[in-house]
């Protein structure tokens, strides 16, 4: 493909980059009202995405790390503890009774 | 000419647009990376001072929960107590005039014991006495202030005789 080509190819598939013949010329101050247009919507798009970027990073809620790690620290259950020494409390009380008192339970051979 | 300056100026312009989106592309994931940095440090410190408040409050439980938990401790046979425990249980026989005659003494291995702060210790032993004295001497053990679980307890009568003999076998928690 030769410089003529491709020119001719630029010309006809992109007006705006046009040589100086056909509309392209005729429209460029539409072209430039375009460009600008375009260009002023995508900075005023982002300064706005600018801005809150900043305030949701100044209010620390944008960018978090999802915590999940859990703590773990064995605890003590109180009523546990008090049903147990309750409990070995009254067994204590069961076997000094036992100590002192014998069983009587007839002996199942006679 | 006025049209290819034009075209340099709009190319020129484009490239700054690209160069400009490009740097504001590097900065964000720089400030992306950067506060997740920053939040991933906020909750190892979150997790830090949560942990130490927890520590506290078990501390301050602790402190609170001290006369139980060395009433709890005497249920227990400690860990150089279990000698004096075989002592009981000889005792025991003394009390309720059957004989005891230990036959063995081991830790048991059961599965998940190693995170626990007590053994479990086997005991097996024969008895030998009239069956009243059996009865007393099972109900003794059975009794006994501390964490025994009776395991096997078979009694017979001895042949041309009154007395009976039985093979009892129990664990009783030890502190470690």
């Amino acid at each position: 493909m030769d410089r003529n080509a491709i020119k001719e190819f630029v010309s006809h598939s992109l007006p705006f980059f046009s040589t100086g013949k056909g509309s392209g010329r005729l429209n460029a101050h539409f072209h430039w009202k375009l460009l600008f247009g375009g260009f002023l919507t995508l900075n005023i798009l982002i300064l706005l995405l600018s801005l809150y970027l900043f305030l949701q990073i100044n209010e620390g809620d944008i960018f978090l790390v999802e915590q999940n790690q859990e703590i773990r620290i064995e605890t003590i259950d109180r009523n546990m503890l008090n049903e147990t020494i309750a409990f070995f409390e009254s067994k204590n009380t069961r076997f000094e009774s036992n100590k002192l008192l014998p069983l009587e339970i007839p002996d199942p051979s006679r | 000419m006025e049209a290819s300056k034009t075209k340099i100026l709009a190319m020129f312009a484009a490239l700054g647009a690209l160069v400009a989106l490009g740097i504001y592309t590097l900065l964000f994931f720089e400030v992306k990376k950067t506060n997740e940095a920053v939040s991933t440090l906020q909750n190892q410190l979150d997790i830090e001072v949560r942990q130490d408040q927890r520590l506290r409050s078990m501390k301050e439980l602790l402190a609170d929960l001290d006369e139980e938990l060395k009433k709890i401790d005497t249920y227990f046979i400690a860990s150089d107590g279990v000698v004096n425990f075989l002592e009981e249980l000889e005792s025991f026989g003394r009390i309720s005039s059957a004989s005891v005659e230990v036959n063995s003494v081991s830790v048991e291995d059961g599965e998940g014991t190693a995170s626990l702060p007590y053994n479990r210790l086997r005991i097996e032993f024969v008895s030998e006495g009239s069956w009243s004295a059996l009865m007393r001497l099972i109900s003794l053990l059975e009794t006994f202030p501390a964490g025994i679980t009776m395991h096997r307890s078979q009694l017979e009568r001895l042949p041309n005789s009154v007395l009976w003999q039985g093979h009892i076998s129990f664990t009783v928690l030890t502190l470690k």
